[in-house]
């Protein structure tokens, strides 16, 4: 067929489609809808799209619904239909006439009824009904209670008529309860959500009794699983008497729990239960536990190995464990203290407790104990061994809780120290004593399974070296902190029996009996996860035996890998005990000359190893290196300083910057600033003299500033200035100072060669090696100023001296210069600077704006994606500007002023989270900070107050600003209380009064509404503008209040507006606004004396 | 404590090479490594015996190494360890480098069959110019560098393909200069199997035949500058520590005359800085002349660093320097033209 016929033919079905004087040709539509799913490519799928999209956005559309289900005989058809009707059912449901919207629930209810007849078609019609039942739903938000009172107990009435019928009636009760109950927040108003968990509250004892018929009487197996997962979700919310005062946890436990297909949604009930947190039901809660331990114990005798079991399991047994998993540490967790207890110790509850069918079953639970906790807690720990992490994630939850809990209980260890020999020993406190046993077997689990400390990434950098990122805040990391913190407790309760278990695991890396890279590198991890929680002696102790048995492991070990894996975790095992480290210079120094011998190393990762180990050590352990030690004749940074050519020759680059880091770490600690300022000069020597090189022959001829390998030098240098800088901190000022103007000259040099080449040859020049290498060189220049100047600690001298020539070379440059070689990092560093030093560069202001504002949002204004990276710091800029340097802004020329407002208004419409988010806080700031501003304040509400007003509501109504509301309430609540308490002291509006502003602010936000939202009624508008002014002192409840009037502004309202609980709505505002004077007159002056209650003012 | 120390600091090691250089020079470390390998002098012995047995394919790996072409290679030498190459891609550029152990026994032939070489303070590299460039690796096989030289091979259009050429380096980044210890091969003739001696003649005259590889240019960035040897009688070594220097001198290299060019670690070459000569050569510590050129940059750079901008003088560079550099700047500025630096 040819695609131009094709068009004619859709074009003539959309016609006839969508003309509704005419009957609905249903095969048409079929022809339609299945062209969508299976038309020859993506044209044909595209035009049929369209047609159906436009069928569906009729709004008369619903009325060929009942035609299309009756006739069509495509499933798809059907299904679309559903889609039109759930749509007209949630935005013009009010402005149906009554008598459709009878028809229309009549329809559903019989169509439903009609199709749930038999458990056949229930599975068959799975989809068709499942949407069936949410439009009921849709229907019944609107009509239930009010319009349908007899819901609950007709859909009560109508299932036990029938088995099938009662099993989808379930199901429309869990959809029901999920939408009142789970998914009310932003779908419905505050009050309407109130209303309807009330009246499914005050009806629940009909669905309560439906449900216990069922699970008593039905031998229909999915009606019950249908029932009971319907209860599941009835549990969250249910009141507690129907959970605790019937036999319902009986009837779990003993009907449901040991039957297969039942035993994961019984756990889950059963966990949902446990999680309640009462003191009332306290003898019931231990029978919950003790019954489900029994049970469990002929399910899964507790000789099961749950790890093989596990791993051998199918889903649904996997599920259980998992489920089992959450009910032992919900229950643990929320009432673990009632069963440490001896039951006996409850004989009163016992009697009293009605619940108990038997006394045989009274017996039972007396004899079970004590074990049943132990038994629990046995369970526990065979989960915890299940090579599964979101289960152990679960687990490792409890297991910290517990040993937090028992160490702040008494933070002493049950070991005794041989410090403490001869001494007073506590007393193992008797609530530990319980757990011991147990907390050994923990204890192994976390060092058999200690998490990665820490996650490398291997990526490309923007100039293409492949380089090494430490990344934060993984998964994995969060688990190793997580485990870390639990067995550091767990090490506090008892030392000796962690030390037992590491050195047993050492000694069977040793023997071989479990040596693997793996398990070398866990138990390692582990080893370093616990430093300093032990005395300092045990740790000494303790450490020695560890690096001698790696020692010889890596001795007797064959194979530059597997040396080179024991020589990493030697090296990480020390790392991570600076204490020790510290105490042992001898040791401290032999580790790093150990290290310097590695950095010369070839074998595959060794070098980052060591760089690595090395930055580590220098950061924890700086002040020993610039110190002369006992034995020593000079500080040992001097050996490193003479040796340093020697030490770095064979690192790469990278590796090269990590190792002045860490050296700029050990200088940074200097004190003397005459040594240290000796130490910086040595230190930098090497790169220094390449620098001045380069400098020299630049002198002579600047074009070797062009060569590319010269360029790359540069920008390497620049990189270890960086390095050293962020290490050393302020007094970097000696080398900075040093290459500061030269380097400045470097930049605008490289800058307008960048400007020159794109100039000729267009932006593309820009991913040319040469040109990249050129950027470089800024962006390492920008770095390297602002890197020094937030760690600088003296604004005045940063100000004379390094800020004038900055300005002169990098602002004239970037704004002289194409956009495409602007560099975003001027923006940032201009952050840095105005954040660092505050009030100080106020008057710089003016020009640096000059500069860079102007031209920057020529950049940007154009949309919301271009430039993201100018974008971002552009306003952290303004920003930084707005916090520290207000006064500069009221200095600036009015046209210059209104740019600066425009560009706040501009950033907080963007979609970018956290552009937005800056534009919103800056808004803020700037309104308080004017507020500040008698004289200035009152001209810029004037011209201002209302065009913010109308932008931020913008937002406010936009759906893809929503993660901004509080600020957005923030604000508004802000700007009307400005207005409320009289702070605006203008006429908001010509020919009004200044005294009328709050009645001006209403008239004209309601207009504005009124205006943008024609759908919404009068009324509607009135009560959420006295709410706006009512609930501003108040921000989650003004933040409420804007979330239900966007819940209203997605539909029709229509006369009737009663579902919209408007006059309730009225008296919580009206209460609310009550509150707030109240509140208010307790703070003397804060109400305008003419505005006071008489009896007051006597 | 120091039982444990001494453990760290002995015989812990990845590689257990023999007299690592660096780690501390085995007699005069503080701590004695355990050491279960032969004497210096036996395998010295046997490693020359094994030379004159087998020799290796040498010309085959140079062509490798220049053409980067590893089908069908397979790393015979790699005697301890297999690598799985289906995990990860090995260096194959690493540890193509004869590398030395410290000098621990001392050759009775030393002064008959050993060349000194005085090394620059620098970067190790193995330089590769080939199909129209030139790389240099670090010895773990790290491309460190890659820009046009005027070594055979080693810049666009100038040679044919056949013609690469692989040194030996040392590279020194603050006068821009490869020193250069060792050929392996020159304009496609390798000379791996070739003695020290040859080796050592053939560099000298290669080098320096070769034009424009001892000048800065735009197509020969960085200069290329052959290392001298002196034969190891005492009075040689003396003269030749004597003499004044091009650059800061790190350690001298003993180099056996007879030994072909091996990978790794060698005990035909010996590594000493000067310091040890009294006690290991008994030959007097040297005093080191550098170049006053030299020594000017390093001495300069002192000065400079010690004025600061701390004091908020703005007169704070008053030294020649400044004014040189003021002049230069504005240089620069004058200079910068528009036109693209980016040429096709």
């Amino acid at each position: 067929m040819v695609i131009g016929n094709m068009t004619t033919v859709v074009e003539q079905a959309a016609s006839k489609l969508l003309n509704f004087n005419e009957k609905l040709d249903i095969n048409l539509l079929d022809n339609v809808v299945s062209c969508m799913y299976t038309g020859e490519g993506p044209q044909q799928q595209r035009m049929a799209q369209e047609v159906l999209t436009h069928l569906k956005e009729h709004p008369d559309a619903w009325t060929r619904v009942d035609t299309i289900l009756e006739y069509s005989q495509n499933q798809q058809t059907k299904y679309y239909a559903l889609q039109i009707l759930e749509n007209v059912i949630k935005t013009r449901w009010k402005v149906l006439p009554r008598s459709q919207c009878e028809g229309i629930k009549k329809y559903t209810v019989g169509l439903i009824i009609k199709t749930s007849q038999t458990q056949e078609n229930l599975d068959k019609e799975k989809t068709y009904l499942g949407k069936l039942n949410i439009i009921l739903v849709q229907i019944l938000k609107h009509e239930w209670p009010k319009n349908w009172p007899t819901f609950i107990s007709d859909i009560v009435g109508a299932s036990k008529t029938n088995e099938a019928l009662c099993q989808n009636n379930m199901f429309i009760l869990k959809l029901l309860s999920e939408e009142v109950f789970d998914f009310s927040s932003g779908q419905m108003t505050q009050v309407k959500a109130k209303h309807l968990k009330d009246s499914m509250c005050n009806e629940f004892s009909q669905i309560f009794q439906l449900c216990q018929f069922v699970m008593d009487n039905s031998q229909n197996a999915p009606l019950v699983a249908s029932t009971l997962d319907t209860l599941l979700r009835f549990l969250n919310w249910i009141p507690l008497g129907y959970i605790f005062e019937t036999k319902l946890i009986s009837t779990l436990i003993y009907k449901f729990l040991n039957v297969p297909m039942f035993r994961n949604t019984t756990m889950k009930c059963l966990t949902e239960i446990a999680g309640v947190s009462v003191s009332q039901y306290d003898d019931q809660f231990v029978m919950l536990f003790t019954l489900t331990m029994q049970q469990l114990k002929q399910m899964l005798p507790l000789a099961t190995n749950v790890k093989v079991a596990y791993a051998q399991g199918k889903d649904d047994e996997q599920n259980f464990i998992q489920n089992l998993s959450l009910f032992l540490c919900t229950f643990l967790k929320e009432h673990g203290q009632l069963v440490e207890k001896n039951p006996e110790l409850h004989p009163i509850l016992l009697e009293k407790s009605k619940i108990y069918p038997s006394a045989d079953e009274k017996q039972m639970i007396l004899s079970a104990w004590p074990n049943v906790l132990l038994q629990a807690l046995h369970y526990l720990v065979l989960i915890s061994e299940v090579d599964e992490i979101e289960i152990f994630k679960i687990c490792l939850e409890y297991w910290n809780t517990l040993a937090a809990d028992l160490y702040r209980e008494s933070p002493f260890s049950s070991t005794t120290s041989p410090l403490l020999l001869g001494g007073q020993q506590p007393e193992v406190p008797l609530r530990r004593q319980l757990y011991l046993q147990v907390l050994s077997k923990v204890r192994l689990v976390m060092v058999s399974r200690m998490a990665k400390p820490e996650e490398v990434l291997v990526v490309e950098n923007e100039q293409g070296e492949v380089v090494r990122e430490f990344m934060k805040d993984t998964d994995s990391i969060n688990l190793y902190k997580n485990m870390r913190e639990t067995l550091v407790y767990l090490t506090h309760l008892d030392y000796a029996d962690t030390e037992r278990i590491m050195t047993e695991k050492l000694h069977k890396q040793v023997d071989g009996t479990e040596w693997s890279w793996k398990n070398l590198n866990t138990l390692c991890w582990a080893i370093g996860s616990i430093s300093g929680a032990m005395h300092e002696e045990d740790e000494k102790r303790f450490l020695v035996t560890v690096i001698k048995d790696l020692l010889g492991l890596c001795e007797q070990k064959r194979g530059k890998d597997n040396k080179a894996i024991i020589a990493s975790n030697i090296m990480y095992v020390v790392g991570q005990y600076p204490r020790f480290l510290r105490a042992h210079w001898k040791f401290l120094k032999t580790v790093v000359n150990k290290l310097f011998e590695f950095m010369h190393e070839t074998h595959e990762g060794v070098q980052d190893m060591a760089c690595d180990t090395f930055i580590k050590i220098a950061q924890k352990c700086r002040r020993h290196f610039v110190q002369v030690q006992v034995g020593e004749v000079m500080p040992f940074i001097d050996e490193i300083l003479n040796n340093i050519n020697t030490i770095i020759c064979d690192l790469q680059p990278q590796q090269v910057h990590t190792f002045y880091e860490a050296v700029g770490y050990m200088i940074g600690a200097q004190t003397d600033t005459v040594v240290q300022e000796h130490l910086i000069e040595k230190y930098m020597l090497l790169p220094n003299q390449v620098w001045d090189g380069i400098i020299q022959q630049a002198t002579k001829n600047v074009d070797i500033l062009k060569d590319p390998e010269v360029v790359k030098q540069l920008g390497s240098i620049l990189k270890t200035n960086v390095r050293a800088c962020k290490a050393v901190g302020h007094p970097f000022v000696v080398q900075l100072g040093r290459i500061y103007l030269d380097m400045l000259n470097v930049y605008k040099c490289m800058s307008e060669n960048i400007s020159g080449a794109i100039a000729a040859n267009g932006e593309m020049v820009t991913k040319q090696p040469l040109i990249k290498s050129m950027r470089t060189v800024k962006k390492e220049t920008l770095k390297l100023i602002s890197g020094w100047v937030s760690k600088s600690t003296d604004p005045t001298m940063v100000l004379e001296n390094f800020v004038p020539p900055l300005l002169d070379a990098v602002l004239i440059d970037y704004q002289r210069n194409v956009p495409a070689a602007r560099e975003p990092e001027v923006l940032s560093t201009m952050a840095t600077i105005v954040n660092k030093l505050e009030a100080h560069i106020t008057t710089q202001i003016p020009h640096i704006f000059d500069a860079v504002f102007e031209c920057t949002l020529e950049m940007i204004n154009k949309d919301f994606e271009e430039y993201p990276d100018h974008r971002t710091n552009f306003f952290l800029l303004l920003q930084a500007v707005n916090t520290h340097c207000f006064s500069a802004f009221l200095n600036i020329p009015p046209a210059q002023f209104k740019l600066v407002l425009d560009s706040i208004i501009w950033a907080f419409k963007h979609t970018m989270r956290n552009v937005a988010d800056t534009g919103l806080h800056i808004m803020y700031q700037l309104l308080q900070n004017v507020s500040q501003e008698e004289s200035a304040a009152q001209s810029f509400y004037q011209t201002y107050y209302f065009d913010i007003l109308q932008h931020i509501f913008s937002v406010v109504t936009d759906t893809s600003h929503t993660a901004g509301l509080t600020m957005h309430a923030t604000i508004l609540a802000y700007m009307f209380s400005l207005v409320e308490q009289g702070k605006v002291l203008v006429p908001l509006k010509t020919e009004t009064q200044a005294s009328e502003n709050v009645t001006t602010t209403q008239g004209f936000t309601a207009n504005l509404l009124s205006q943008a939202f024609p759908h919404l009624q009068t009324a509607q508008i009135k009560v959420f503008v006295t709410g706006l002014f009512s609930l501003n002192q108040d921000i989650p409840q003004f933040k409420e209040h804007l979330r239900d009037f966007l819940v209203q502004i997605k539909e029709f309202a229509g006369e009737d507006l009663s579902d919209l609980y408007l006059e309730e709505r009225e008296t919580s505002l009206k209460t609310a606004e009550e509150e707030k004077r109240k509140v208010q007159l307790a703070v003397p002056g804060i109400i305008n004396p003419h505005d006071m209650p008489e009896e007051m003012q006597d | 404590m120091e039982e444990l120390t001494s453990a760290l600091a002995g015989s812990f090691s990845v590689s257990n090479i023999p007299n690592n250089p660096a780690a501390p020079h085995p007699r005069l470390a503080q701590y004695k490594a355990k050491s279960h390998d032969l004497a210096q002098s036996e395998r010295r012995r046997q490693m020359l015996d094994r030379q004159k047995k087998q020799r290796q394919d040498q010309a085959n790996l140079a062509r490798r190494l220049a053409e980067n072409d590893w089908e069908n290679w397979s790393t015979e030498e790699e005697e301890e360890e297999e690598i799985d190459y289906t995990k990860k891609r090995p260096k194959l550029y690493a540890n193509k480098l004869m590398l030395s152990e410290w000098l621990v026994d001392i050759p009775g032939d030393l002064e008959e069959e050993w060349l000194m070489v005085a090394c620059p303070v620098g970067r190790r590299n193995l330089v590769v110019a080939a199909k129209g460039t030139t790389k240099a690796y670090t010895k773990g096989g790290y491309c460190v560098n890659c820009f046009p030289s005027a070594l055979p091979g080693g810049r666009k259009g100038a040679y044919s393909s056949k013609e690469y050429t692989i040194l030996d380096t040392i590279f020194c980044e603050a006068s821009r200069t490869f020193y250069v210890l060792d050929v392996m091969c020159w304009k496609g003739h390798p000379v791996y199997d070739s003695e020290t001696d040859f080796r050592f003649y053939w560099l000298q005259t290669k080098l320096q035949e070769e034009p424009g590889v001892g000048e800065h240019s735009n197509t020969n960035p960085f200069v290329f500058v052959a290392l001298k040897n002196t034969p190891c009688q005492r009075l040689s070594i003396q003269q030749r520590l004597a003499e004044t220097f091009h650059y800061e001198v790190d350690g001298l290299l003993f180099y056996h005359k007879r030994t072909h060019y091996t990978f790794g670690c060698s005990p035909l070459v010996g590594w000493l800085k000067p310091h040890m000569l009294p006690d290991i050569l008994g030959i007097p510590a040297p005093t080191i002349t550098v170049e006053t050129s030299v020594m000017d940059t390093i001495h300069e750079s002192d000065e400079d660093s010690i004025e600061t901008m701390e004091t908020g003088n703005t007169a704070r560079r008053k030294k020649g320097r400044r004014r040189r550099k003021k002049g230069g700047s504005e240089k620069m500025e004058a200079e910068v033209s528009t036109e693209p630096v980016v040429d096709e």
